[in-house]
């Protein structure tokens, strides 16, 4: 009997949490598919309506959809590819070297962690201004780029110091040079957490809001993000539109967490469950 | 025995070859937080307007004094303090729920982390949308089905209620960022030994005991970790407040970054902007010395 009511609050507690986690995401799927007219009701109806295509008739050409898409991605590529080609040396001295500075180093990576993107704002924006960094995808690279890395740094340290050194070493002997270990031994070895670390990089940049509602004001440059958010308490778009799109920039994120979501919490646990 | 004191230039190569590749990334960093940084804390001591921001000038202490007499800021400052630990706490309460649950069911385990993933991956902005449709007082979901539940009254106002807007926003917070809090934390679950729980079944621990005396030590040192990044994350977030409420209503969820935005942003006052912004980081950074100081006692206890 004991048995019996443990098992039934163990499924209902499941179930609890998984409905609370999934919930609000097939209702955004099912307001996308939901006419105006079954949408503005007391009891709203809980299921879309599969026949039509909702929200996502002609979405493309009625919203800037495509083109904020378009940004989204080519900054979260830049920022995905400039925290990768630093981090990854950053991971490897951090991991493998022996200096006095370690551990400063190690902080620095920490801190920036603590930084309020906010208080960063000010100057940063002062300082683009400088470098014609404003109103460019270029910028916002650079500017996300800043936040994304050091988790880079994170994820492929934990990942090089589970490689294990005898193999460096026999490389090292026969004359292999710093980089040629790296490119030769180390990549290959961790290229999964290399994975991990890129798709944390890429929704990074892919989800940022801050940075690109400040430093983009163009709205031919503009990204999901902001893009998205000019919809919210605009009457001229109708809801099932607004959740399409909010699907459709939704969508790319949770298929790849789904996917790797296994490779990112060990890279992410790696570090914080040895301390 | 002589010393060898010349080297190659392959060994000065070999000895010095992390700064090499550090170099880019620290450099780098330097460049887009270190000096920003370094300016904004020098900006909190001057009087700068945004539309004539060449007449800076200095002004000492005076912005710190100015914020903490404004009952404006000190508000924000408890918003921000109340924001922050409830929706820690949730996360952390939460998760760890989670963490258990999944631990104890081996068939619901891929089923809950298969789920769970959906409020970590989506993005901020798309959260902010649905929960803004889904809290709508007249037409929305969450109304619908407390109301049907017979727990709130009719057309209930979540969002634009001044006492149930952070409330409301803490509960967004939490449902964001629980899943990353119970996947880390599992993944501690799971590294305490087998050994260490058949010897204490032997020894007669109830659930609870083992719990307490078995699980959570060994899990001290990730909910610590996890604690200070739900705490910092906390501490800086802006999108989804700034989306779902814009701080309103009358100031209820303006958080210190939101004032920041808006001091600096829509009156221009860049000088005290600065002076907020600093005041978060020195808060960020406490809660690091907090946790390297707890951190510490967890050791030495171990030890």
């Amino acid at each position: 009997m004991k048995k019996l009511i443990g098992k039934v609050s163990i499924t209902s507690f499941t179930i609890l949490i998984a409905f609370i986690a999934i919930f609000p995401i097939y209702w955004m799927f099912t307001t996308s598919l939901l006419p105006t007219s079954k949408m503005f009701k007391a009891v709203p109806q809980l299921y879309p309506n599969f026949g039509t295509s909702g929200g996502y008739n002609n979405l493309f050409e009625v919203l800037n959809l495509g083109l904020w898409l378009k940004n989204t991605a080519f900054i979260a590529a830049g920022c995905t590819l400039t925290s990768l080609l630093m981090g990854i040396f950053a991971a490897y001295a951090i991991s493998r070297r022996r200096f006095r500075a370690k551990g400063f180093v190690g902080f620095i990576m920490f801190a920036t962690q603590m930084l309020p993107e906010a208080l960063l704002l000010i100057p940063l924006y002062a300082l683009f201004i400088k470098l014609g960094l404003i109103n460019s995808l270029y910028g916002l690279i650079v500017a996300n780029t800043a936040f994304v890395m050091p988790i880079t740094v994170w994820i492929l340290k934990g990942a090089i110091d589970n490689v294990p050194y005898e193999i460096e070493e026999a490389a090292t002997i026969d004359g292999c040079s710093i980089f040629k270990i790296q490119r030769l031994i180390i990549w290959p070895l961790i290229a999964p957490s290399i994975v991990a670390s890129s798709v944390m990089a890429f929704f990074h940049a892919w989800n940022e809001y801050l940075l690109a509602t400040t430093f983009i004001l163009d709205p031919d440059k503009r990204v999901a993000s902001t893009g998205l958010a000019t919809l919210i308490g605009e009457l001229a778009t109708p809801l099932d539109r607004v959740m399409s799109a909010a699907m459709i920039y939704t969508l790319p994120p949770l298929i790849f967490f789904l996917l790797i979501q296994k490779r990112i919490v060990s890279g992410l646990a790696s570090g914080s469950v040895k301390g | 025995m002589q010393k060898i004191k010349q080297r190659s230039p392959k060994q000065f190569s070999r000895k010095y070859a992390h700064w090499v590749l550090l170099a880019p990334s620290l450099l780098f960093l330097a460049m887009v937080m270190g000096y920003p940084l370094l300016r904004g804390l020098q900006l909190s001591f001057t009087e700068t307007n945004s539309l004539t921001p060449t007449m800076s000038k200095g002004v000492g202490f005076k912005n710190y004094q100015n914020l903490f007499q404004s009952p404006g800021f000190v508000a924000s400052l408890v918003v921000t303090i109340k924001y922050a630990v409830s929706s820690v706490v949730g996360a952390l309460g939460l998760g760890l729920a989670t963490a258990l649950l999944m631990n104890r069911t081996a068939k619901g385990k891929y089923f809950i982390r298969a789920a769970i993933t959906l409020p970590w991956a989506a993005p901020p902005i798309a959260v902010a949308l649905i929960f803004t449709w889904m809290f709508n007082p007249q037409y929305g979901v969450i109304n619908a089905g407390l109301h049907a539940l017979k727990i709130v009254p009719k057309e209930t106002h979540w969002l634009d209620s001044p006492t149930l807007a952070l409330p409301s926003l803490v509960f967004v917070t939490v449902w964001m960022t629980f899943p990353l809090t119970s996947l880390i934390l599992l993944a501690a679950l799971q590294s305490v030994s087998k050994e260490l729980y058949e010897a204490a079944k032997i020894d007669g621990a109830g659930t609870f005991n083992l719990f307490r005396y078995v699980t959570f030590p060994f899990m001290k040192p990730t909910i610590y970790v996890m604690t200070l990044l739900l705490s910092i994350w906390a501490l800086r977030r802006f999108d989804l407040i700034w989306v779902l409420t814009q701080g309103g209503p009358v100031d209820s969820t303006t958080t210190m970054v939101v004032r920041l935005f808006r001091e600096s942003f829509e009156f221009g006052n860049l000088g005290y902007g600065a002076t907020i912004g600093t005041v978060g980081f020195v808060l960020s950074v406490l809660c690091t010395v907090f946790y390297f100081l707890a951190a510490r006692r967890v050791e030495e206890s171990t030890r």
